[in-house]
């Protein structure tokens, strides 16, 4: 009984610390399973030979119960997050596309103007075109910093919003995943289950972390 | 005629003086002549005197009875109870009243006559006087008669004829002297007897003391004849008895005047230090205190010597003590008088040594009961020791002898425990496995999966193997004063190991430059990695942690801190440091790997993993389980909070982890004065080039008036 948990357990602390101590609070017997960071050994194991010497292993019941919560937990904040997100990186996207839109209005009229321009000798037409066609060109540099932004790594906000929407996906998914097998699995399959639903959602928290801190 | 009449008036005044000193010295004469009267008439009484003192000698002349007990008295002794008992002849002393008519001399003739014919003179003056005392007379003669006779000779309310005076003189002799002892000792005990209910008159009338405390004996005890005798006897034996025990119970007791004699002023003093009545007699509330206090002192020091014999600490004492006589108490106690120390003091010191045996009796008891002995007798015979059954010095050396043996077994196979009780109970555990050795049965456990801190408790996980591998040498460390910091030492002579150790200190107790220390984060967890970033940033030696990452890549990063201190966080597997992601392992570089890269590239490398200190060949790190998040920013809080690594590395530790270091761990690799150096350069070759520049002007402006001419 090995389940990466690190990851959601530092997203509780940091997003629904609340709803941390609660669980805390709930399951004393678990508290050093419920701490932040990561045992650099192999405590899970460590853990449960030492409560099998003392003759007193935790319920197995009780420890998926435990867990359960926690991965309930975590998934909902998680689409919370994911939610406030979504709409923030919109907001963004439809920003930039107005944007763009100006832009490229702006330089097609600022490259007509020149065009029609040649052979006339009004200066001032020439000056025009030509700003008009240089702020186009600036617009059009702007838009890309809005759509790459911070992102590293050649993304661009709609990649990122592209990897949001799969995210929350799939932690929909490992909700469904997670009602399911409470319910209708049977105990002694149960905590397999919850065993691997429990490192994907470990996983997709770290990306929602990741992502959340891009998008901050 | 006047003038005449004028000599005479003052002849007459001027003689008037003379006539009136003539009067008085007439006077004077005849009241003189008056007492030479007086005078003649005293010195007929002297005669009278000399008379009743010729009769002293006689007494031996009376008849052959009186001789036997009264003769070997001394003559006013034997006066005086004669007279006592001679009513007739002592009726001035019993009746005052009748005293002073009779002798009231009518002339000096009748003065000298008899005492008989004085008496029938004043029988025939007095009836009513003489009879009030013939009354008073025959009643004594019969409390007299009571008193004394078992077989009354003479009927009871008859005159006592001269040979019952005899009788009764005789016991009374043989009384005297116990009936002085017993009016002394109830005096001095204190001990008044009760007023009688119904005295007779006789007793009322009786002046004499000790003839007084003799009939109120006899009435009290209600006896005669021999009797009598032996109850006073008996009496005064008893009393005797219980004086003599209150003079060897208050010279136990300490007083100011402890030395001396025994006497009244002793027992003041002994009244005036303890607030009792000042009465100076060994009375009942004195008596009550001593008792009790004796008692007091019993008490202790019979518990006192049952626990030193137990102890066999003073086994002559016990057995002197167990005569049970106040000497030996005496001489016990004399060890705790001193000056000026009350009895109570002393006491409580007697308590308080005793409750010190006590536990060391106890203590014995438990070492036997843990060396898996029955009792002390068991232990004695069973190693041929004198069974004395007291916990005597043979058998106290015996069992420590067993402990230590038991402790050197222990620490033979790295078992360091300091308390012998635990090393025993440890040692119990496993000499329960028949014939296998401690050692064996010990290494038979680490194959079962079990393993041994150096305190002997038993570990879930692979801990401290090289303290106890037999195929290593044991690591010796030296625990840092009131830390869980272990310094390493491989020295083998004292003088190497504290050079070695001066050299740790010198290191640990160095103060640091702020951005000496560096962390390098092996762990991928973005709760840790987020701590460290905001509280230690520019600490942080930046390495990315993903798929492409290497060891050659670390070197590269690694190589930009110089001369630094370098606390590698990561998760410990197999003596190295592992990191995961998603489950799957990105990363990792062995402890020994980095710590050769670290001394290839002047940098001091310290593992901060679970367990680290037992993963790397230096043996040095930790030696607990460690969280990356809570344990990490408690290290980096030590860091920033201290000036020097000893402090830093004792803060992380508090009371829950041990660190290992040795002296290589963290030595001084001069990164202050390297930072000095670069700091001098990079301002040196400035200076140059602004001095150039201004050289180079100069020499242009030079040439250019050159040209100018």
């Amino acid at each position: 009984m090995n389940p990466r948990t690190n990851e959601v357990i530092g997203f509780l602390q940091l997003h629904a610390q609340q709803d941390l101590d609660n669980l805390r609070a709930e399951f004393p017997d678990f508290r050093d399973l419920l701490q932040v960071g990561v045992k650099m050994g192999d405590p899970v194991q460590q853990l449960d030979q030492e409560l099998k010497a003392k003759g007193e292993l935790a319920p197995e019941a009780r420890k998926v119960l435990m867990y359960a919560q926690l991965t309930e937990k975590a998934l909902e904040e998680m689409l919370l997050k994911a939610d406030q997100m979504t709409v923030k990186l919109r907001r963004r996207i439809k920003r930039a596309q107005n944007v763009q839109f100006v832009s490229q209005i702006v330089v097609a009229i600022g490259g007509a103007t020149l065009l029609s321009d040649i052979g006339k000798e009004e200066d001032w037409v020439k000056y025009a075109a030509g700003a008009a066609a240089l702020a186009g060109s600036i617009l059009t540099l702007v838009v890309q910093r809005l759509e790459v932004g911070t992102f590293s790594g050649g993304n661009n906000l709609t990649s990122v919003y592209d990897d949001l929407i799969e995210l929350k996906v799939e932690a929909q998914q490992l909700q469904t995943q997670l009602k399911v097998s409470l319910e209708f699995v049977e105990e002694t399959e149960q905590w397999k289950e919850l065993e691997k639903i429990l490192n994907a959602t470990n996983d997709i928290t770290s990306d929602i972390q990741t992502l959340w801190d891009k998008t901050r | 005629m006047k003038r005449l009449i004028l000599f005479l008036s003052l002849t007459f005044l001027l003689a008037l003086p003379s006539f009136s000193q003539y009067a008085a010295v007439r006077i004077w004469i005849q009241s003189a002549r008056r007492s030479a009267t007086v005078y003649k008439g005293f010195k007929i009484p002297q005669s009278t005197l000399t008379v009743t003192q010729k009769r002293l000698p006689n007494l031996s002349k009376r008849p052959s009875s009186y001789s036997d007990d009264v003769s070997k008295l001394r003559p006013k002794r034997a006066y005086r109870i004669w007279s006592i008992l001679d009513e007739p002849r002592n009726i001035s002393k019993l009746n005052d009243e009748w005293l002073k008519t009779i002798n009231t001399p009518a002339s000096s003739k009748n003065y000298v006559s008899s005492t008989r014919d004085r008496i029938i003179a004043a029988r025939k003056a007095h009836q009513p006087a003489y009879l009030s005392y013939l009354k008073y007379s025959t009643e004594r003669t019969t409390a007299f008669q009571k008193i004394f006779t078992k077989t009354p000779s003479t009927p009871v309310g008859q005159p006592i004829t001269s040979e019952r005076h005899v009788e009764i003189a005789r016991a009374l002799v043989k009384m005297q002297d116990d009936m002085t002892q017993y009016h002394r000792l109830t005096y001095v005990l204190g001990q008044r007897p009760p007023t009688l209910k119904n005295p007779p008159p006789w007793y009322l009338q009786e002046s004499n003391k000790s003839i007084q405390t003799f009939y109120r004996f006899a009435l009290e005890k209600g006896l005669k004849g021999d009797d009598l005798t032996n109850a006073l006897k008996t009496e005064v034996a008893d009393l005797q008895k219980m004086y003599a025990a209150y003079k060897e119970k208050i010279k136990v007791l300490p007083t100011t005047a402890s030395k001396g004699t025994f006497s009244n002023l002793k027992i003041l003093s002994f009244q005036e230090q303890y607030g009792l009545p000042e009465t100076w007699l060994l009375d009942k509330t004195t008596r009550a205190f001593i008792d009790h206090k004796y008692l007091q002192l019993q008490h202790a020091a019979e518990n006192y010597l049952d626990l030193a014999y137990q102890l066999a600490k003073s086994r002559s004492l016990g057995e002197a003590f167990e005569l049970g006589e106040p000497q030996n108490l005496q001489r016990f106690f004399a060890a705790y008088l001193e000056d000026g120390k009350s009895i109570d003091q002393a006491i409580q010191k007697i308590t308080t040594d005793a409750h010190t045996f006590q536990k060391e009796v106890v203590y014995w008891q438990e070492q036997i009961d843990l060396l898996d002995y029955l009792n002390i007798q068991q232990l004695q015979s069973q190693h041929n020791l004198p069974k004395s059954g007291v916990y005597d010095f043979d058998t106290q050396s015996l069992i420590e002898s067993q402990k230590a043996q038991i402790g050197e077994s222990l620490r033979k196979v790295g078992i360091r425990l300091p308390d012998p009780a635990d090393q025993i109970r440890f040692y119990k555990q496993y000499s329960q496995r028949g014939d296998i050795p401690l050692k064996e049965s010990i290494l038979l456990d680490q194959e079962a999966g079990y393993w041994f801190t150096p305190q002997g408790q038993k570990l879930q996980q692979k801990a401290f193997i090289d303290l106890i591998d037999e195929t290593r040498a044991p690591i010796q460390t030296v625990q840092v004063p009131e830390s869980k910091l272990f310094v390493q030492f491989s020295a083998s002579n004292p003088r190497a190991l504290e050079t070695q150790l001066e050299t740790v200190s010198q290191q640990l107790s160095r103060t640091y430059l702020p951005e000496e220390n560096m962390i390098l984060n092996l762990v991928k967890d973005r709760a840790t990695e987020r701590m460290i970033k905001s509280s230690f940033a520019r600490n942080q030696i930046k390495f990315s942690l993903n798929p492409s990452a290497s060891v050659a890549k670390l070197k590269k990063q690694l190589a930009k801190s110089p001369r630094k201190t370098v606390f590698v966080v990561g998760h410990v597997e197999e003596g190295k440091f592992v990191t995961y992601h998603k489950g799957q392992k990105i990363f990792e570089v062995s402890i020994d790997e980095l710590m050769q890269v670290g001394k290839d590239l002047k940098l001091n490398i310290f593992p901060f993993g679970c367990n680290s200190s037992m993963q790397n060949q230096a043996q040095v790190g930790t030696t607990a389980l460690l969280n990356s998040y809570a344990d990490t920013q408690k290290l980096i809080e030590g860091i920033k909070s201290s000036k020097d690594l000893g402090t830093a590395l004792q803060k992380f530790a508090g009371d829950e982890f041990e660190l290992i270091v040795n002296q290589e761990t963290f030595r001084n690799l001069g990164y202050a004065e390297y930072k000095i150096v670069k700091r001098a350069l990079a301002e040196g070759g400035a200076d140059a080039v602004i001095g150039g520049l201004i050289l180079w002007s100069l020499i242009d402006q030079e040439d250019e008036e050159k040209e100018n001419r």
